[in-house]
């Protein structure tokens, strides 16, 4: 890959997704540049999840031009993106320690040490069956297993709706730390005000349109409002 | 990569086909001791009858439980191809930096691996039962299979039935795979039934073309020779060369159908 300082993070181009006649994403074009982190907003069915499983390879486009780092979906993206589903993935019969050693196995840029390390930390027992945990512990291992990897781009569908505040705000520092001017993280939510504090940029998705789209510090100097109370007006009911 | 998927493969699999691999030949070595212990005891005694009963069902109840065994290993198969792509496990295997088609090379490759034993185990188990009920059983029953394609040397008749076991074996787990594909493409909701479904259709239909196309190629070739021995040899060799190339063409189209449904056309929504 030739040098990519300049070149978008995220490109799409007039990106459509097609569920039959419904349009979950209606010709959307942005750019998500690189060392940036953006919150995905929007009330429910707005084409969040659908975005960024088109990012990740999960959906093919119906219409439409989208790559990351200038490079179109495929094997190549997916060795630099890593995905945060909001659905447990990673299969029942594994434990975390099986986990580590598949990520490690596929991913060269995955750090067992580090994803063990993090899970030590959250007390997750290394040697229990998935199966075996409970729900939120099972997002802890698979949203460790994401942010051990020294990926270019991080997806995150709902990181931390199933989680304890504890275990939210453990989250979140590692969100923190796994920025970096080389990276970018994509991250969809809906507690925007755990949020509003690590994001850089907004983008605000309403049937599958962007209809605002921005800085987080520019939200705050042009309407005195935080992002939070921002989406409550522009989504009011 | 394609290593490292084989390998996970036979990791996700193995807790639960092992013990099956093991239950076939011990139902056969307990029917096999059974036989022994009924040849020793004198047939005209109580325990003698009690024996050759309790044999006679052990057998019954084992052949059928080897082979409903072996099926449930396909369904196994099936079933485990499903889940890595069609379920939320699919999020995990679809974002792997890896080509569709060498993730199903891998789910073949392992599924073929895993039946490949099932059906040698299954086969040496059955064996072991004959041999254990009639020492003259299995040497019988070879004999009469090799005369039904007089004028075919034995040797070559037996590399063939294998030859046709492997390909028929092989082509049903492709296309059980490539059903899968399909109807997880055409199919938002019942997508197991779906894949039955096709399945079944695409068998009943090869049947039929192979049956036809075979009928046709005899058809063509009985006027050649007035010796029937002649035809029996003409139709033993015609039929394994339709079958063959029938099965070979049908395992291409499958593979290229499915490698373009998991590269260009997969939604995991």
């Amino acid at each position: 890959m030739t040098s990519d300082i300049n070149m978008p993070l995220i490109s799409c181009r007039d990106l459509t997704k097609l569920y039959g006649a419904v349009p979950a994403l209606n010709r959307i074009t942005l750019s998500v540049p690189v060392g940036k982190c953006t919150a995905l907003l929007g009330p429910n069915g707005s084409g969040k999840t659908t975005l960024i499983k088109l990012i990740a390879g999960l959906l093919v486009p119906t219409a439409g031009h989208l790559s990351v780092l200038g490079c179109p979906i495929g094997p190549e993206t997916k060795a630099m993106v890593a995905y945060l589903p909001e659905r447990n993935s990673i299969p029942e019969w594994m434990t975390p320690l099986q986990a580590i050693g598949y990520f490690r196995s596929f991913y060269a840029d995955f750090d067992a040490g580090h994803a063990e390390e993090m899970l030590r930390t959250l007390s997750v027992p290394l040697d229990r069956k998935i199966r075996q945990l409970s729900k939120g512990t099972k997002e802890k291992v698979q949203l460790v297993m994401v942010m051990a990897r020294r990926a270019r781009l991080y997806l995150l569908d709902e990181p931390i709706s199933g989680v304890d505040p504890a275990a939210r705000d453990f989250i979140i520092r590692t969100i923190l730390e796994a920025r970096n001017p080389g990276a970018g993280i994509l991250i969809s939510t809906h507690l925007i005000r755990d949020i509003e504090e690590i994001a850089d940029d907004y983008l605000f998705l309403q049937h599958g349109n962007i209809v605002r789209s921005g800085t987080v510090a520019g939200v705050r100097e042009e309407t005195g409002m935080t992002l939070d109370e921002l989406f409550r007006e522009v989504f009011r009911c | 990569m394609l290593k490292k998927l084989y390998y996970y493969e036979w990791v996700a699999l193995r807790r639960i086909l092992i013990p099956l691999y093991i239950v076939m030949p011990v139902l056969a070595t307990l029917c096999f001791l059974l036989a022994r212990l009924v040849a020793v005891v004198p047939a005209e005694s109580l325990l003698g009858n009690l024996l050759t009963i309790l044999f006679a069902t052990a057998i019954f109840f084992s052949a059928v439980a080897i082979a409903m065994i072996f099926l449930a290993i396909a369904l196994i198969l099936g079933y485990r191809y499903y889940r890595s792509f069609f379920t939320d496990e699919g999020y995990l295997t679809m974002v792997l930096p890896v080509r569709g088609r060498t993730l199903f090379l891998a789910k073949v490759a392992s599924g073929a691996t895993w039946g490949g034993v099932a059906l040698v185990i299954a086969v040496l188990s059955f064996l072991l039962m004959a041999w254990g009920a009639s020492s003259t059983l299995v040497g019988s029953a070879f004999e009469i299979y090799i005369s039904t394609a007089p004028g075919v040397p034995a040797v070559v008749t037996v590399l063939i039935t294998v030859l046709n076991v492997c390909a028929s074996l092989f082509l049903q787990l492709i296309l059980m795979y490539g059903a899968i594909n399909l109807a997880g493409l055409v199919f938002r909701k019942y997508s197991i039934l779906g894949a039955v479904l096709f399945y079944l259709v695409s068998n009943t239909a090869l049947s039929i073309l192979s049956s036809l196309i075979q009928a046709v190629v005899l058809v063509f070739l009985a006027p050649l020779t007035q010796n029937p021995n002649m035809l029996s040899v003409i139709s033993f060799y015609s039929a394994t060369a339709i079958s063959l190339l029938l099965d070979a063409a049908i395992i291409v189209a499958v593979w290229l159908m499915s490698v373009h449904v998991l590269e260009k056309k997969l939604n995991l929504s």
